[in-house]
């Protein structure tokens, strides 16, 4: 990988992909003496799936380490750390969803560098090189978090401070799309990860980075998903589908890992603090996204040549699409749930605001962000969710 | 009679007649006539007079105002010290080269001359009016030709003139020289039986290594006539070095020949005023005759000190008149010990001679000839054998272990090699070493590097006691041990993944054949006295690499290394996985140690030895080479190496780049004070570049090697390095352009007249050359040429970078990073070196 300091438009990718049923197969041909696997507790309880994981690992020196419930944290990947120094493996393997990957990337940096101070891990670009130890394989179970192809790593400290860990080096050796893998996945963390995708694809088009390797891959993406999630819907069980779905995702986390999504992100990430599913809250906040970002005469121009691209005929058209995707999906339900939050996210809105306006997300929106705009928006979807 | 104001007539006048006051009148004048002489005569005299600011017309008030040349004016560009047409030099003196270089003075007819009649004079006043039968304990100078005469010969040749006879019992042979010692006894024995005095010449570590050991040896024994006297020239540094006092010396010559000490006389003198001899008077002090006297100067500001106090000779002298060297400083030390004098005893100011200034000792690392010297252990001879043999004999005397640091942990405190404890069993420490090696493999390489790296830390703390190491190396030390620098360093020497170190790794991209880097055991490190900091590169890849260490350090050694292990004593790290790791840990399998060169305990700890690092220069480096190995064992062996720097034009062709590139040279030939075998000593600049020319470059570094000398001072320097610094910057006065701080802090040379690598003078002393094309400079590359140091374009660096390596250089980093220790370094891996290769699986 060239040590590029310009802003010139590239696309880093994990050296292999693999997508296909049954390509959890291809583990079986891993150079690998000793290998750790990450794994989610839904495929560790799962015995026809974990069953599958260990054939293709069979013969192997294999070591699990079962991902504890919560996002990953410094505490949590300190307490297993001892168990991934204890076998010493040549290949880390994450099967999960994207706090699973997320985990095992975050493990990975700290075998190969078990004196990463928090200044250094929490740095952009910050951690030494990677894979003097180990290689890393991940395979995701869900179909939009794009951790398969992000060069970061959501850690929480100690002080449960949400941070990114960065470095190109945490794009896999390996990257194994099988669909089989996501039937244990809850129909409910699927929905709100597609709308995650979708926002990546969407969000990340009109990014204030431009990148025409990547508008191509948002294009595809955006258009996959708006195509196969009636499909799916209909036929939740279609592998052939999940695949699709999962080749989406992957596409729009190359979008998001270089373009980085904008305001709907910015403000996601603050309400996933309290409690709300990413994903959903993409998903009710990429409507609002679109039509704030279209004030901008420039912007709009953009997300029409989008809309296009999908054969829709304009942005609302669009706007619509999105709209009816997130109802199809049925995550509201997921957001009215955390209802009891809403009256503490009123409390600390400007908090919100703040904090939002600090994020990398809100850095990328193509529109320039204030407190007023934010405000705006979080008023938009509280009164659209009737919790004025 | 002097009476006429010339030199023949004061070479008739008896040679220690003169009165304080007479002498100098008679000097000042002489030497002034001779001055204005060599001034008119000799172009490169006049430009080093000139350069101090002196003037065809100066005038002296006293000897001491004369510009004088150091001794190495004549090594480094005797032949261009010539006052006389080329036609008008009959001879050419060279000196014996004892201290490494010959000098070369060119002599005609008026000189010669003189020099004989100097001799004369003063040798009258020591063997008397009457010639008498010389027996020359030497080779008979006959052999060499007119033109080229050693300056052992020509002095030979000068005492012929006194001899009635002579004969010569020393001839010279491919294996050194040979006493034909039938004849010498035989003209002994008939000597002894007449009753005329005879006089024994001979050169003094000659005579008494080739003649009076042999005699003394046999238990023989004469009695020569009354009146007979032993002359002996030549000085004494081989004889120190042999650890022979002038007493012993004295007394198996007086035992031998039955002669009284009183009668040895020893004669000193020196090739750059030949004929001018200083014999010791009966109370064994010298004197200076009537055509010449001493100055004894300050060895730091070469100020002229008063009677009584030590520092270097100066000698004065107007008879050269072929060549200005007529106030010439030597190398050697002494001290004016009074002046004048009775009527019955030598006028004249007296003397003594205390020896040579100690000289630079040649720093280096970096010489892989270890496969090519190496012995394997003879057949027959195991470590058990060794250990009944020397188990009584050996001393081992242990500096660090686990348990303690039983040398000073202050830098300044003296080692005292007595106080340290006695090893009882060598044999048994290194057994324990290697069993406690294997408390390194519960820790995985990173481990180990968070540990030295901790360690490291503390050197560099404010509370440190190797704080005033920090310019010396030990912040580059520091850094080069930082966590992400040594887990780089360890990927990039184990096959690009420093894991196999942990475990098996599967090797060609499937899991047929898996490969891991196993300790090879016990690493066992030669330090050389000069090189602590350097030999703890070495050992923290031996660490790394979870292998035993034994450490044996020179006598000279510092308290460093002790110092720098003792930073991981009592190192606890928590993890925050649990894991505790421990400083201790790492020294369980460490000691440091001191034994005689001589001792059986190097052949015990060669013979155990798994790896064997070596450091030093060529001599000590042979010796551990060649002890007895285990025939399994890898060498790696650190031994003197050089290094030059080639500026391309391209970086002269800008402002930006070109002053990039005089900042990134003066660096490289400031840190380790030049010393470091990858220090450049000469400097290729090419020519062309549109913005600097090669003359401009020399200007522009010379104000850069004094900013650098603020950054990084400069450690304290022997006055042997100071006579070498200024003899070069005297070479470069003569022949081209030299730059150069007020003391001998740094020194820029230019030189256009002659093509090629410079002999480096170290200290910060940097020649630039200018050059047409850079290209050629690459074959000036031998394989004694570790680094080449390149600032031009990534295709001529490369083309460069092949042409040299074909003729034996190994490194060619960026100008600015030429002493960074890096990896490969002298062509190998340490680490890789340091472990087995071991293979599961396959072939495939």
């Amino acid at each position: 990988m060239l040590n590029l300091r310009l802003p010139i438009s590239r696309l880093l990718t994990p050296s292999e992909i693999y997508a296909d049923k049954g390509s959890i197969a291809v583990l079986k041909m891993l150079p690998a003496a000793k290998i750790s696997v990450v794994i989610s507790q839904a495929l560790m309880d799962d015995e026809v799936q974990f069953s599958r994981i260990n054939k293709a690992l069979k013969g192997f020196d294999v070591h699990y380490i079962e991902k504890p419930r919560g996002e990953p944290s410094q505490k949590m990947v300190k307490n297993l750390l001892c168990q991934v120094f204890d076998v010493r493996p040549d290949w880390i393997v994450a099967i999960g969803g994207g706090s699973v990957l997320d985990l095992a990337k975050s493990l990975w940096a700290y075998y190969e560098h078990p004196d990463l101070e928090d200044a250094q891990l929490f740095k952009m670009f910050g951690i030494p090189p990677l894979r003097g130890k180990a290689k890393f394989v991940a395979v995701p179970t869900t179909m939009g978090t794009g951790s398969e192809v992000s060069s970061s790593a959501i850690l929480y400290t100690d002080n449960a401070h949400k941070h990114a860990v960065v470095t190109h080096d945490f794009l896999p050796d390996i990257v194994i799309l099988d669909p089989e893998l996501t039937l244990t996945t809850p129909a409910s963390a699927i929905a709100s990860s597609i709308l995650d995708a979708l926002s990546h694809a969407t969000e990340g088009y009109v990014s204030k980075y431009t990148n025409p390797l990547l508008d191509v891959q948002a294009i595809s993406a955006a258009k996959i998903i708006f195509d196969s999630v009636p499909k799916y819907l209909s036929n939740p069980k279609d592998l052939n589908i999940r695949l699709q779905l999962q080749v989406a995702a992957l596409m729009a986390g190359w979008v998001q890992n270089y373009k980085i999504p904008g305001i709907g992100h910015a403000l996601a990430h603050q309400l996933g603090n309290f409690g709300f599913s990413h994903g959903a809250a993409c998903g009710l906040l990429l409507p609002l996204s679109i039509q704030i970002n279209s004030r901008s005469e420039e912007i709009h121009r953009c997300y029409t040549q989008f809309a296009h691209s999908l054969g829709f005929r304009d942005v609302e058209s669009l706007i619509a699409q999105c709209q009816a995707v997130y109802q199809q999906l049925n995550v509201n339900e997921q957001i009215l749930k955390n209802k009891a939050s809403f009256a503490t996210i009123k409390n600390v809105r400007e908090v919100i605001i703040e904090d939002a306006l600090k994020d990398v997300c809100a850095k990328a929106n193509p529109l320039e962000l204030n407190a007023l705009i934010l405000r705006e928006t979080l008023d938009r979807i509280f009164r659209e969710l009737s919790i004025v | 009679m002097f009476n006429d104001n010339t030199i023949d007539s004061l070479l008739t006048c008896a040679p220690f007649s003169f009165s304080v006051e007479k002498k100098e009148h008679v000097m000042l004048h002489l030497m002034q006539e001779a001055y204005r002489h060599h001034f008119q005569s000799c172009k490169a005299y006049q430009n080093f007079c000139i350069r101090r600011g002196f003037s065809l017309d100066s005038t002296f008030a006293s000897l001491a105002e004369l510009p004088y040349l150091p001794v190495q004016a004549f090594k480094a560009y005797g032949k261009g010290l010539v006052s006389v047409p080329n036609l008008s030099i009959k001879t050419q003196l060279n000196s014996s080269a004892t201290s490494g270089i010959a000098s070369t003075v060119l002599l005609d007819k008026i000189t010669a001359k003189r020099q004989v009649m100097a001799l004369a004079s003063v040798l009258q006043e020591v063997l008397g009016k009457k010639r008498l039968k010389f027996l020359i304990l030497d080779v008979d100078p006959k052999i060499a030709t007119l033109e080229q005469v050693g300056a052992r010969g020509a002095a030979i040749r000068g005492f012929l003139n006194f001899a009635k006879e002579a004969n010569y019992f020393l001839s010279s042979s491919p294996e050194g020289l040979l006493l034909n010692e039938d004849q010498l006894i035989h003209a002994l024995t008939e000597i002894t039986s007449l009753q005329e005095p005879v006089v024994i010449v001979g050169f003094t570590y000659a005579l008494y290594e080739h003649v009076v050991k042999v005699l003394l040896n046999k238990g023989l024994q004469w009695q020569l006539p009354k009146g007979s006297k032993i002359i002996h020239i030549g000085g004494w540094k081989k004889l120190e070095e042999k650890k022979v006092p002038k007493e012993t010396f004295n007394d198996n010559l007086s035992k031998v020949f039955g002669i009284p000490i009183s009668h040895i006389i020893d004669i000193y003198g020196f090739t750059e005023q030949m004929g001018i001899i200083y014999p010791d008077n009966e109370m064994g002090v010298k004197c200076t005759p009537v055509f010449a006297d001493i100055i004894i100067r300050d060895p730091v500001s070469f100020a002229p000190l008063p009677d009584g106090k030590v520092g270097l000779m100066e000698f004065v002298t107007p008879l050269p008149y072929s060549y200005p060297g007529i106030a010439v400083l030597t190398d050697d030390l002494g001290v004016v010990v009074g002046r004048g004098g009775d009527a019955q005893a030598w006028q004249g100011t007296h003397f003594k001679i205390l020896g040579r200034a100690k000289k630079a000792e040649i720093r280096g690392c970096g010489d892989v000839m270890a496969t090519k010297v190496a012995s394997v252990a003879p057949k027959g001879v195991s470590i058990s054998e060794l250990k009944k043999t020397t188990a009584s004999s050996s001393k081992v005397r242990i500096l660090f272990d686990a348990k303690s640091c039983y040398s000073p942990l202050n830098l300044d405190e003296a080692l005292k090699l007595e106080a340290l404890p006695l090893v009882d069993n060598f044999s048994a420490l290194i057994e324990c070493l290697k069993s406690e090696r294997v408390r390194l493999d519960q820790y995985s390489v990173d481990e180990l590097i968070v540990l030295i790296h901790a360690a490291a830390n503390r050197w560099v703390a404010p509370d440190s006691p190797l704080t005033s190491l920090r310019q010396q190396g030990l912040l580059f030390l520091q850094q080069w041990c930082q966590s992400s620098r040594l887990r780089a360093m360890a990927n990039e020497a184990l096959r690009g993944q420093r894991g196999y170190l942990d475990g098996f790794r599967p090797v060609g991209g499937n899991r047929k054949k898996l490969l891991k880097a196993m300790p090879r055991g016990l690493v066992a490190h030669w330090l050389a006295g000069n090189v602590p900091l350097l030999g703890m590169l070495a050992l923290t890849q031996s660490i790394l690499t979870k292998n035993a260490n034994l450490i044996k350090v020179a006598s000279t050694f510092s308290t460093t290394m002790p110092m720098l292990l003792e930073a991981f004593r009592d190192l606890e790290i928590s993890t925050g996985y649990g894991k505790v790791l421990s400083g201790n840990d790492i020294l369980a399998s460490i000691a440091v140690v001191y034994f005689d060169k001589k001792d059986a305990a190097g052949e015990i700890l060669s013979l155990s030895a798994d790896v064997r690092i070596a450091w030093g220069g060529k001599e000590a480096v042979e010796a551990i080479i060649n002890l007895p190995k285990q025939p399994s064992a890898e060498d790696i062996v650190f031994g003197p190496k050089l290094s030059y720097m080639c500026i391309g034009k391209e970086y002269l062709s800008q402002e930006r780049f070109a002053k990039k590139a005089l900042r990134r040279a003066a660096i490289d030939a400031s840190v380790f004070d030049q010393y470091a075998c990858a220090s450049p000593h000469t400097i290729f600049v090419e020519e062309g570049g549109a913005y600097m020319s090669p003359l401009q470059f020399a200007e522009g570094l010379a104000l850069e090697m004094d900013k650098v000398s603020m950054r990084i001072p400069k450690a304290p320097i022997d006055t042997g390095t100071i006579n070498q610094v200024l003899g070069t910057r005297l070479k470069y006065e003569f022949t081209g352009k030299v730059w150069h701080s007020p003391d001998t802090t740094w020194t820029v040379c230019f030189d256009e007249a002659n093509p090629g690598l410079v002999e480096p003078t170290y200290s910060r002393v940097i020649v630039i050359k200018p050059i047409s094309n850079i290209m050629q400079a690459a074959s000036y590359a031998h394989s004694g040429i570790q680094t080449i140091g390149l600032a031009m374009d990534d295709t001529r660096k490369q083309r460069f970078a092949e042409i040299a390596a074909s003729h034996g250089a190994e490194r060619f980093p960026e100008v600015g990073r030429m002493t960074y220790f890096d990896s490969p370094w002298d062509g190998l891996y340490v680490i890789d070196r340091c472990v087995k290769w071991i293979s599961l699986g396959g072939p495939f």
